[in-house]
């Protein structure tokens, strides 16, 4: 049985001698791995549509095993994006985060959309931490894990925070929770932002200006959260400490 | 339909190597029992050999039956210049091209998306060599993908320390491939790296 299916290539690796197994996430189908046959022959045309982040046209057939991808067109492959360590790696992160949360063969239209918007934006606009932030809250909100940012999530209290409890899911206040030491420390600015990230789409988050700490408090708080729930730790962000260990990004 | 024993073994032990089909496996089967015997105890002798006379080269990670290997004990060699590739395979493919410099061979596979890690890369070899003081420019020969970008940057970020100047294999059309067929993004890296004439 054939089909075709927008996707976005999550990830290939070798299969065979000439092969690749590739992740895809598909629009109409969700996360779905097939074959790439021969495409690490120099004439494969098939090669450059499983390239990672790609987002391509395919054409695929329904096997007893793994599923076959006989044909495949590009439809953006984000080559700005292609240029600029810092943007791969946060694009590639982003595709991680897909392959470790999605579940084989459901799909996800609101992520898919998401995914899009957020790969347009960096190719054309460039790389900004807020916008992987956004992506990672659209990530975690659509996955029923929308944090509680505004109230205390226990009595409701919108003052005398004591910052956020990464168990309960939301923010908590003083009386609620004496043992502050364990809450993540969310307040202020990096507070603030979170809040937005619920809120706001990209145009807007694209005019924000926001100091470098509460960017980076921000950024590990988002860490947390996604480790907490998702039970997976990510690959790319280690590799980015490396990297920017030798100061390379 | 039923072989004889050693025949269908042999076929087994055939078809676990790369691009050799079942029919290749058996073809390949039938024609060593045509040889003459004494060929075919050469091909089972060199196989043994290869296996317990080759071995990566302390220094350099290129294949070797001596310690250190062929090219780096040649003298004749450009010492300021050393290549890192991913495998000795790929070593071999830029000593057809007449390349004189050095190599380091990383000799492991790395897959961002599969939880690797830059940092279980065995470069102590590489700082060795770029702490010696004698190399003038690091040429990163790695695949261009996405895994490959990487690691020049990690490896480019090394090199920095020493203050070793790194340079990477250009991006490009194939030789005589054809414009009009070639991909949007070869295409492309292909622009960006056009030279003037
Ligand atoms: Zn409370
Ligand atoms: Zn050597």
């Amino acid at each position: 049985m054939y089909y075709r299916t927008r996707a976005i290539i999550l990830k290939n690796r070798d299969f065979k001698e000439t092969d690749k197994l590739v992740t895809i996430f598909s629009e109409s189908e969700g996360k779905v791995s097939a074959v790439a046959k021969g495409i690490k022959k120099p004439k494969s045309s098939l090669r450059v549509c499983v390239q990672p982040f790609c987002h391509s046209s395919l054409f695929l057939s329904r096997g007893k095993g793994l599923d076959l991808i006989t044909q495949g067109k590009i439809i953006d492959f984000y080559g700005n994006t292609r240029n600029d360590i810092n943007s791969i790696l946060h694009v590639v992160y982003m595709m991680e985060l897909l392959d470790k949360t999605l579940i084989d063969r459901v799909p996800v239209p609101g992520l898919y959309g998401t995914t899009l918007k957020v790969l347009a934006y960096i190719n054309e606009i460039g790389f900004n931490p807020l916008i992987i932030r956004y992506f990672e809250m659209r990530l975690l909100t659509i996955l029923g894990y929308k944090p509680v940012l505004n109230r205390c999530v226990f009595c409701g209290q919108t003052t005398g925070l004591a910052g956020f409890n990464l168990a309960e899911g939301g923010i908590v206040c003083n009386k609620c929770s004496p043992g502050a030491q364990s809450n993540f420390p969310l307040f202020g600015e990096s507070l603030a932002l979170a809040r937005l990230l619920t809120g706001a789409n990209l145009r807007t988050l694209s005019r924000v200006t926001a100091s470098a700490p509460a960017l980076k408090q921000l950024e590990i708080f988002m860490e947390k959260f996604l480790e907490y729930h998702l039970e997976r730790r990510f690959n790319l962000k280690n590799i980015m400490r490396i990297l920017k260990k030798n100061i390379i990004i | 339909m039923k072989l004889a024993r050693p025949l269908e073994n042999l076929i087994d032990q055939l078809i676990k190597l790369p691009t050799i089909g079942p029919k290749t496996a058996q073809r390949l089967a039938l024609y060593i029992l045509k040889i003459p015997e004494g060929e075919a105890r050469l091909l089972a002798q060199a196989i043994i050999d290869a296996r317990e006379k080759v071995f990566p080269c302390p220094r350099c990670g290129y294949l070797t039956d001596t310690d250190p290997c062929m090219i780096c004990r040649d003298v004749n060699r450009e010492k300021g210049v050393l290549c890192v590739a991913e495998e000795a395979k790929d070593i071999i493919a830029i000593e057809r091209t007449g390349f004189r410099g050095r190599y380091f061979v990383l000799n492991k596979e790395f897959n961002l998306m599969e939880d690797n890690n830059l940092e279980d890369f065995n470069i102590s070899g590489l700082r060795k060599m770029l702490v010696s003081g004698e190399i003038k420019e690091l040429v990163l020969a790695l695949n261009p993908d996405i895994d490959g970008e990487v690691i020049a940057r990690y490896l480019a970020g090394i090199a920095a320390e020493y203050e070793v100047k790194t340079t990477r294999l250009a991006h490009g059309l194939p030789v005589g491939g054809d414009i009009e067929y070639a991909d949007e993004i070869t295409l492309r890296m292909a622009i960006e790296g056009r030279k003037e004439i």
